[in-house]
């Protein structure tokens, strides 16, 4: 379970803007893509994360830390609930950034296919909009104004739901 | 057209658009509630393609008071009321595999204590329900200094089985409300809870169509079809003045069950007993004690019909 270990194999990671984080090996395993890469041997030293801004990679590799730090789940039955309280908390802090910055992170982790962030970002965005007028839906989310139901549509679609908003 | 054809004033290459339509519908899937889903509907049309995908919603029965299908089955809009449209919205969701459907207490400020729980296949298949006088969580309580009955009043008793029957009711009519009108081609189970916490219906998936063609063979009213009826029903009741909960930790006192099960449907007495994981997941500790005590008694009530089975 020793993380900490000087020894242990690094990998590096490069940003889309061209800067390089050296991390762990275990904290790069937390995401599947790279863990098939490194399984695969398809890996070099550095790898080249074209899509993911430097701000986005470092939220990243924040998270995969923490995580690959804790006990896993499956790692024996009586994991300490301190440590699951921990982590809850730590995600929960997390998850306290713009909903721009929320929306690259969840676009990275479904590239790298980081389960765990995935749903933690899913679920962030859909406690944001919960509750939420299409209206302020759509502002919140940056929703594309080429996207919206024609009037007409909408109309309609009002017409049917009117229960919904009471 | 030219309102939304406008040159763009947000960003267009946003995250949210690049975001594949999988992760878009995982955010959805968090918000299971159909008021919540249907807003999102409106949203864009991108919005309104996917959130159709969930297959869980969960809602509030809009129907305030459960009307008499025995007089009627013809469902007259007067006391159908928003009904008819929230399950036309509903119906739009033809993906939906399981719904969680909570209903409001009709016995909400009863000051009786009890909890119920019905299986429903394509009729009643059992009822359940228990109620203690009293509750203790086991620390606070010095049993022997308080006195308990060891025979059940019997105006209580009577008072307790008109509220067991008139749950019993109640929720009938509002499954056979609900199987009625919903047209969910994909349906595979079906949770009822009422929002005082007090009852749980669960309706298995496998038996969910049959019990839909149940409701529109031709027969008399639907009401006598679903209900379960005194000619093919087994009810047995127990009382127990004083019963330990060990795994809870709990002490209830003069407890009655009461339990109906059908005598047409091949017997399953380990259907309590089985992990269930929409009802075994409670809320609170008092929620699991009552549960705990429903298999409890449930056993001790079959066990001693076993033992008057092979005396007699």
């Amino acid at each position: 379970m020793s993380t900490s270990s000087s020894s242990s194999k690094k990998i590096v990671l490069k940003s889309a803007d061209n800067e390089t984080f050296e991390i762990d090996e275990i904290v790069a395993l937390e995401s599947q893509a790279i863990k098939n890469m490194i399984e695969d041997e398809c890996a070099d030293n550095v790898i080249p994360l074209g899509n993911i801004d430097s701000k986005t990679l470092s939220k990243i590799i924040e998270y995969c830390k923490k995580h690959a730090e804790s006990p896993k789940k499956d790692d024996n039955a009586d994991i300490d609930e301190k440590a699951v309280e921990d982590l809850k908390s730590f995600d929960a802090e997390f998850a306290k950034v713009d909903m721009p910055l929320i929306q690259d992170i969840l676009m990275a982790a479904n590239f790298l296919n980081i389960d765990n962030l995935i749903g933690l970002m899913c679920r962030t965005i859909a406690d944001r909009i919960k509750g939420k007028t299409p209206e302020e839906i759509r502002k919140i989310l940056n929703i594309n104004k080429n996207d919206l139901l024609s009037p007409e549509q909408e109309a309609k679609a009002r017409e049917e739901n009117s229960w919904a908003f009471d | 057209m030219d309102i939304i054809n406008k040159p763009d004033e947000y960003d267009d290459s946003s995250s949210f658009s690049c975001l594949p339509d999988y992760v878009l519908l995982q955010v959805i899937s968090n918000l299971s509630d159909l008021k919540t889903l249907c807003l999102c509907k409106l949203v864009s049309k991108r919005f309104h393609r996917i959130v159709l995908q969930v297959e869980a919603i969960s809602f509030t029965d809009p129907l305030l008071v459960t009307p008499n299908l025995e007089l009627d089955t013809s469902a007259p809009d007067a006391w159908l009321g928003s009904f008819r449209s929230v399950i036309s919205s509903l119906n739009e969701f033809e993906r939906v595999k399981s719904l969680f459907v909570q209903f409001p207490s009709s016995l909400a400020d009863n000051d009786l204590l009890f909890k119920w729980k019905i299986t429903f296949g394509n009729k009643v298949d059992s009822f359940i329900f228990l109620s203690p006088n009293l509750v203790y969580q086991n620390k606070e309580l010095n049993v022997n200094a308080n006195g308990h009955e060891e025979e059940e009043d019997m105006e209580l008793w009577k008072n307790k089985l008109s509220i067991g029957m008139s749950c019993l009711n109640h929720a009938t009519m509002r499954i056979i409300l609900l199987l009625h009108y919903i047209g969910l081609p994909f349906l595979e189970k079906v949770s009822f809870t009422d929002s005082g916490k007090r009852g749980k219906v669960s309706i298995s998936g496998k038996n969910f169509a049959e019990a839909k063609n149940e409701l529109y063979s031709p027969s008399r009213t639907v009401g006598d079809k679903v209900k379960l009826d005194g000619r093919c029903a087994h009810m047995s009741k127990c009382y127990i003045p004083l019963l330990r909960l060990p795994v809870s930790g709990y002490v209830m006192k003069g407890v009655t069950l009461f339990l109906m099960e059908r005598e047409d449907v091949p017997h399953d007495n380990e259907w309590l007993l089985k992990t269930d994981d929409d009802l075994d997941n409670f809320e609170d500790e008092e929620e699991a004690a009552y549960s705990e005590a429903m298999k409890l008694m449930f056993m001790i009530l079959h066990r001693v019909f076993d033992a008057e089975a092979t005396i007699a």
